[in-house]
């Protein structure tokens, strides 16, 4: 079954898996300012071409990014804490495979691990943040 | 497809949550036919077909455990096992009963986690078929699962299932009657009965075949539960096999 | 010549966008036939066999590569195969190999949890395989 193998249309969707946690802002590109607590999608950092013939299947690795506000160095661990909760309401994990086709945008993707858990700096302003990546494999035929 | 999702059902247990590998393997003994008449080439024909299993997984231990489980199952014969490639309705499932002729109660090096293992081969035909109801959540009320368009039995086919009772709940002797129907039509206006399971109050696991010739050629379960708050959780799954 | 559209077909089914990887083994069983007086081994060469090795990537919606495969090893049925180098017209830069095959076994499901579902088969000739450029 073909996917539509768009970047634009998997940002979006990634974003919109993402967009029903309470709470939590979703952006499907790095946005000029970050409002907290956020979810980004930065994009793929990999993409393996051919992993079938005929141009049948690829494999990308998508990396997005969990943002708080450090303003409350303890809230801002609850607050990133609490979306990395492996399951439930509130899980990116659980959100994000809630629909594992994207809509249709591909043909499965897998959450495989949660990374650099730490400080970041966006625009001059530093942030706690955790790294999500994602694997997602799409059929061309 | 990520392998993230399938399920893994022996006897009355659902060993999806221990298991981390699964092979299901099948195999046709090759029997050479070669004749001076071949222009210098072998022929080789398919024997007898064998199916073999080999689940791999995380060692638990206590009451309703994998290791009790497997420990129960090691040189049994003839127990139901169901491989799902989903957990949802009408995915596909290779379906037969199971010679556990092989496991590693347990494993492993100091700081790692635990392992399990179990192997053996099938005792029956391995079938490819249809998930008819799912797991994913439990029923408390009479019903009937989705049809499904499996096909006709010719004289030589018969309709194999497997029924995977995992859980009970409720009082006043809550049970469980399983049957799978067939009918000519998508509406089911008219089923008929073609396997009906022994009724289950307790969990366990019941494998059912009928013979063909049948020309409907759609397929439903039908399940009747009584009882006072009853909930089963249970997966039924029917293929179309050599008779 | 980078191997990225091999094209495989099994009768009427093209399954190249399933294919990870293909390879075409032909062998001449060997038969001795060095006699007293021989210093070196002589040999000749006696009945011929073929195999196609496939690595698929598996999957199991309807009318995809398990249902086609099931059938192959369940019915034991002789399989019209093709192959070729790349999915462009047969020529003498790209040649087809196609000859009758069975599939005498099939594993539709193993790996981890996470793994992309695959399988690999081996396709066993029956009879022979043939090279064409046209």
């Amino acid at each position: 079954m073909s996917n539509t193998g768009n970047i634009r249309i998997i940002r979006e969707q990634l974003a919109a898996n993402v967009a029903t946690i309470d709470g939590l802002r979703t952006h499907q590109e790095i946005p000029e300012q970050v409002a907290t607590p956020a979810f980004i999608v930065l994009g793929p950092k990999e993409i393996d071409f051919d992993k079938t013939m005929a141009r049948g299947t690829d494999r990308l690795l998508f990396d997005c990014l969990l943002v708080a506000s450090r303003a409350d160095a303890r809230q801002a661990q609850r607050t990133i804490d609490a979306f990395l909760n492996t399951k439930g309401a509130g899980s990116i994990k659980a959100a994000l495979q809630d629909d594992t086709t994207l809509n249709g945008a591909c043909e499965d993707l897998r959450v495989t691990r949660i990374n650099d858990y730490g400080a970041i700096e966006i625009a001059g302003v530093m942030y706690l943040s955790a790294r999500i990546e994602v694997e997602i494999y799409v059929d061309n035929t | 497809m990520i392998l993230t999702h399938c399920r893994i059902y022996h006897g009355a247990y659902n060993l999806s949550g221990d298991l981390n590998s699964i092979e299901l393997s099948l195999e046709a003994d090759s029997q050479d036919i070669t004749t001076f008449n071949d222009g210098g080439w072998t022929k080789v024909a398919p024997g007898l077909k064998t199916g073999n299993f080999a689940l791999e997984g995380y060692f638990a231990a206590g009451s309703s455990s994998i290791s009790e489980h497997l420990n129960t199952e090691f040189a049994t014969v003839g127990t139901p096992l169901t491989i799902a490639t989903n957990n949802t309705d009408g995915c596909t499932a290779y379906l037969t009963r199971s010679a556990t002729a092989q496991v590693q109660v347990l494993g492993g090096t100091v700081g790692d986690a635990g392992k399990i293992s179990a192997s053996g081969t099938a005792s029956t035909d391995v079938v490819r078929g249809t998930i008819l109801i799912p797991t994913s959540s439990a029923l408390t009320a009479t019903g009937t699962g989705t049809g499904r368009q499996l096909g006709a039995l010719s004289a030589s086919q018969a309709l194999y299932a497997s029924l995977h009772v995992v859980s009970i709940s409720g009082t006043g002797t809550p049970s469980l009657t399983v049957k799978v129907q067939s009918d000519d039509n998508s509406g089911f206006t008219s089923p008929t009965d073609q396997i009906t399971f022994t009724a289950a109050t307790a969990v366990g696991a019941q494998w059912g075949t009928k013979a063909g010739a049948v020309t409907d050629n759609y397929w439903r379960v039908s399940y009747t539960i009584s009882g006072t708050n009853p909930s089963f959780t249970f997966v039924v799954a029917a293929g179309i096999g050599d008779a | 010549m980078i191997f990225k559209d091999a094209y495989v077909k099994l009768d009427s089914n093209d399954i190249s966008a399933y294919v990870m990887s293909a390879t075409l083994n032909t062998e001449s069983a060997t038969q001795d036939s060095h006699t007293m007086g021989d210093n070196w081994t002589e040999v000749e060469l006696g009945l011929k066999s073929w195999t196609l090795e496939l690595e698929l990537k598996q999957s199991f919606t309807a009318s995809e590569l398990d249902s086609i495969l099931w059938p192959y090893f369940n019915n034991g049925s002789t399989i019209a195969v093709e192959i070729r180098p790349t999915s462009s017209a047969v020529g003498s830069g790209n040649p087809k190999w196609t000859g009758n095959a069975i599939l005498p076994a099939y594993t539709p499901l193993q790996g981890s949890v996470g793994d992309l579902a695959s399988t690999s088969i081996t396709l066993t000739g029956v009879g022979a395989v043939t090279r064409a450029t046209s």
